[in-house]
């Protein structure tokens, strides 16, 4: 075939993409939300200043009773440390001119802005799944604020008993008769949790949905002996409810874990926002700094409970 | 009751913390000492004894520092689990099977991080349950976070018992409180309730030693 055909057009063909470009990475940016911000009030550490015990001079009277002896609460103080993140951004003063400081004309994508938005994205995602972790020190995490034992904020549990929260480690899967359990016990006077959510990995929501049964199952309180024209009812379709209280799907954490969330107990507090320097010039580079600095904590330990353990 | 709210009435932290320091030094010494005594006392006060106990002050500003005494050592401690199968099984009578509770033993945890199947990476740190079973002797030294006191406080009988507004009931009890709350037991309910359970957990306990006193006379040719 002659004439202008595919092959001779090469010459003339722009080379063709999507403006833009796809992130395909999984960033977890889903966490920091949970803990409400709070001022940060300067100092090295976030400073909580706690109370125990209670003023033992309470009492009923009657009329022509002496006052007493006066009575008074007992303080403590939690410092709660700050983690700070980095990541380091560098390019060559060739790469910036071969893309034409990202302009469109040069490039399908801002590749120079990208490197920073994904750079801080990626400072996210770890401060995400350490506030997820176990920490106890910087990184604080979620699993060492919900734990019954270890120093946490400076005051060890096995001191200050009253910073322990209620913990069950299991070797099993989960039932529902365990969250019964932390349920009670983290209600009761010495805990005195108002937890308000449970959070789960997807594997054990699965577990726990398994445990609750879906609606219509034989081992579910709702039973519907006609598929047909079924109902969509809490346990099944619907999100994952326990008293009442949503279990909130947290991707990162341990697979293991149920954790009671008393939610208005949580705190974070940003030391440093996210903030771009320019490193000093050695060579023909551009060689930038960027870092953030946030602390997280809990106003009160034992509001919070913790499953531990669970398999399969 | 090892401290009497009257101490709250120290209005001085310092005088206070040395107030209970005195009490609790001086029950150590004398042998008298149990963590279920302490444990129900009110919350400021064995709060300080803890701290006596564990080399901590309060400076000022409310922050605690460690290290400012020497530790005190107050362990192995023997816990005992007053669980019983026919408790277990009274309990589970007409549930059904998911509802159905097992034999409440010593449990404690730590931290531990498993391999991750097929590499030899560690993933995350998971908790990994101890299991002391029935009658064990509790470790309580302070750098392995004190376990025999924290399953005292969160299990223990009676202090949960006391703590609890909730109907909790504890499980656990510290065997040389109950050994000297049996003996100086007098004749109120709650005596008799002590007495009755230092000779249940005693007669649990103590099985082998009773078989291998009537297997003698068996031998020698006289009916058990």
């Amino acid at each position: 075939m002659a004439g202008v055909v595919t092959t001779v057009i090469a010459d003339a063909l722009k080379t063709q993409a999507l403006t833009g470009v796809v992130d395909t990475t999984f960033r977890n940016d889903m966490t920091l939300g949970r803990f409400p911000q709070i001022p940060d009030t300067g100092g090295v550490t976030i400073n909580v200043k706690v109370a125990y015990g209670s003023n033992t001079s309470v009492g009923r009277y009657n009329e022509g009773d002496a006052a007493g002896t006066p009575g008074a609460q007992s303080y403590a103080t939690a410092q709660w440390p700050f983690t700070y993140y980095k990541c380091v951004v560098q390019f060559t003063g060739h790469a910036r001119d071969q893309l034409n400081n990202g302009s469109p004309q040069a490039a399908f994508f801002n590749q120079l802005a990208r490197e920073f938005e994904y750079g801080m994205k990626d400072i996210i995602d770890l401060a995400s799944t350490d506030a997820l972790g176990t920490g106890l020190t910087s990184p604080i995490g979620i699993q060492g604020i919900a734990d019954s034992a270890g120093t946490i904020a400076g005051l060890s549990r096995s001191t200050f008993t009253w910073w322990q929260s209620y913990e069950t480690t299991y070797s099993t899967t989960v039932t529902l008769a365990d969250l019964d359990a932390s349920d009670r016990f983290s209600r009761d006077r010495s805990y005195g949790s108002k937890y308000d959510q449970v959070w789960a990995a997807p594997k054990q929501i699965q577990k726990l949905r398994g445990a609750i049964g879906l609606a219509g199952q034989s081992n579910n309180s709702i039973r519907i002996m006609s598929s047909n024209g079924g109902i969509d009812l809490a346990g099944n379709t619907s999100g994952v409810t326990y008293a009442g209280r949503p279990v909130v799907e947290t991707v990162d954490l341990t697979d293991s874990v149920l954790i009671g969330i008393q939610s208005s107990d949580l705190f974070s507090s940003y030391r440093r926002q996210m903030q771009v320097d320019l490193l000093g010039k050695t060579d023909d580079s551009d060689k930038y700094l960027i870092t953030m600095a946030i602390g997280i904590g809990a106003y009160q330990c034992k509001h919070f409970w913790k499953n531990t353990g669970y398999t399969a | 009751m090892l401290l009497e709210k009257s101490l709250l009435s120290i209005t001085s932290v310092e005088e206070r913390y040395n107030a209970v320091k005195n009490i609790v030094l001086a029950a150590i010494e004398d042998g008298t000492f149990t963590y279920t005594e302490l444990l129900l006392s009110d919350e400021a006060l064995y709060t300080v004894a803890f701290m006596v106990m564990d080399g901590t002050i309060i400076d000022s500003g409310s922050i605690p520092r460690t290290g400012a005494h020497p530790v005190i050592p107050s362990g192995p401690l023997r816990l005992v689990c007053i669980d019983t199968p026919e408790k277990v099984a009274a309990d589970n009578a007409g549930k059904q099977p998911e509802q159905h509770r097992q034999l409440l033993t010593m449990r404690s945890s730590v931290w531990h991080q498993p391999r991750i199947p097929g590499t030899n990476q560690r993933g995350k740190a998971v908790k990994k349950s101890t299991d002391y079973g029935m009658d064990a002797m509790v470790d309580d030294s302070l750098d392995q976070g004190r376990i025999a006191r924290s399953l005292l406080l969160k299990y223990g009988w009676p202090i949960r018992n006391v703590m609890s507004t909730n109907g909790v009931v504890g499980h656990i009890v510290e065997w040389r409180w109950l050994e000297r709350a049996a003996q100086a037991a007098g004749t109120a309910p709650e005596d008799q309730e002590i007495r009755d359970l230092y000779e249940l957990i005693k007669a649990r306990t103590e099985p082998k030693a009773t078989k291998r006193q009537s297997a003698l006379p068996v031998s020698a040719g006289v009916s058990p």
